[in-house]
């Protein structure tokens, strides 16, 4: 085989590739499936799902059965002498509520 | 007549403005040759590479937002269409980008009536009986108009293994063609060689 065919193999390839295909209702099936327009204001809804997770985890805390030790837990955290039952209560409720808020909020 | 808007500038009329009208010409532009690359992909099975072509622009109207303008547009949606037939072809089966095995298959895809269509059917013919990575690299650098580190780049394999499908595709895409006794494809490489 000549290099001259293999010039030609690749000349049908191209020539293949350049053959147009008609469009027969493709673009408008494209744009049907499109999924729903997105909100303007992306960040209202991270705002909001964060806000009302801080507000739940608040009223949570202070209206909860297990209000005092949550509530000891916190004035605990800031005055130091170590880690409490009550601090841990609190710093694990913390970091179960960001993350939830987190996921949330980034979620599609 | 306002000359046409770029496809950068109609990009940005959908990033901005969710210009749903901006996709559609974008969509227009493109949908050809992403079609192309993705029947010679699923060795001419026109309906499974519409449903792809169709899922490719779902899935670049989604992450527009993350399109950096770092290539062109085109070759972005092919890397999107490429990753759509490889992972649908998973689902399938196992497609080994990397190795040589051959696949054969010979369905003939139903193409439009034109000036050369025995010779497209030839064509299509031969490029089923490649191996899906040579095939996709043929798909790749030609049809998709990929330089060689672009295709090794989109289809996520080394950049050599993409010199070497090329190489051997076309070797058997020759010996595939020219050995195809009767068919004008055949006569035509054979009479280049007198």
């Amino acid at each position: 085989m000549s290099e001259r065919n293999d010039d030609w193999i690749e000349r049908q390839l191209r020539e293949d590739a350049r053959r147009p295909l008609d469009d027969s209702g493709f673009t408008a099936a494209v744009v049907s499936r499109l999924p729903a327009r997105a909100s303007s204001y992306p960040w209202l809804r991270t705002g909001l799902i964060l806000g009302s997770t801080a507000i739940g985890g608040l009223l949570a805390a202070l209206l909860g059965p297990v209000g005092p030790l949550v509530v000891d837990g916190f004035r605990e955290i800031f005055n130091f002498r170590g880690m409490t039952p009550g601090m841990s209560a609190m710093i694990a409720m913390t970091v179960v509520l960001a993350v939830s808020g987190y996921v949330l909020a980034t979620e599609d | 007549m306002a000359p046409a808007a770029s496809d950068a500038e109609l990009i940005f009329a959908i990033r901005e403005r969710d210009d749903r009208n901006a996709f559609a010409e974008l969509v227009r532009r493109h949908q050809s040759r992403v079609r192309t690359v993705l029947r010679r992909l699923t060795k001419g099975d026109a309906a499974l590479a519409d449903d792809l072509a169709q899922e490719t622009f779902v899935l670049a109207w989604r992450n527009l937002a993350h399109f950096r303008f770092e290539a062109r547009f085109s070759t972005w949606l092919y890397r999107i269409a490429f990753n759509a037939w490889q992972s649908d072809a998973r689902k399938r089966r196992e497609v080994l980008l990397d190795s040589d095995e051959d696949m054969p298959a010979f369905e003939v895809a139903v193409t439009e009536p034109g000036v050369d269509h025995a010779s497209r059917i030839d064509l299509e013919r031969a490029l089923a009986t490649l191996s899906d990575g040579e095939r996709a690299a043929i798909s790749a650098c030609y049809y998709a108009d990929l330089s060689h580190e672009e295709a090794a780049e989109a289809l996520g394999i080394p950049l050599g293994t993409v010199k070497t499908h090329i190489l051997r595709a076309k070797a058997k895409l020759k010996a595939r063609l020219a050995g195809d006794g009767g068919s004008p494809l055949g006569d035509r490489i054979e009479r280049k060689d007198e």
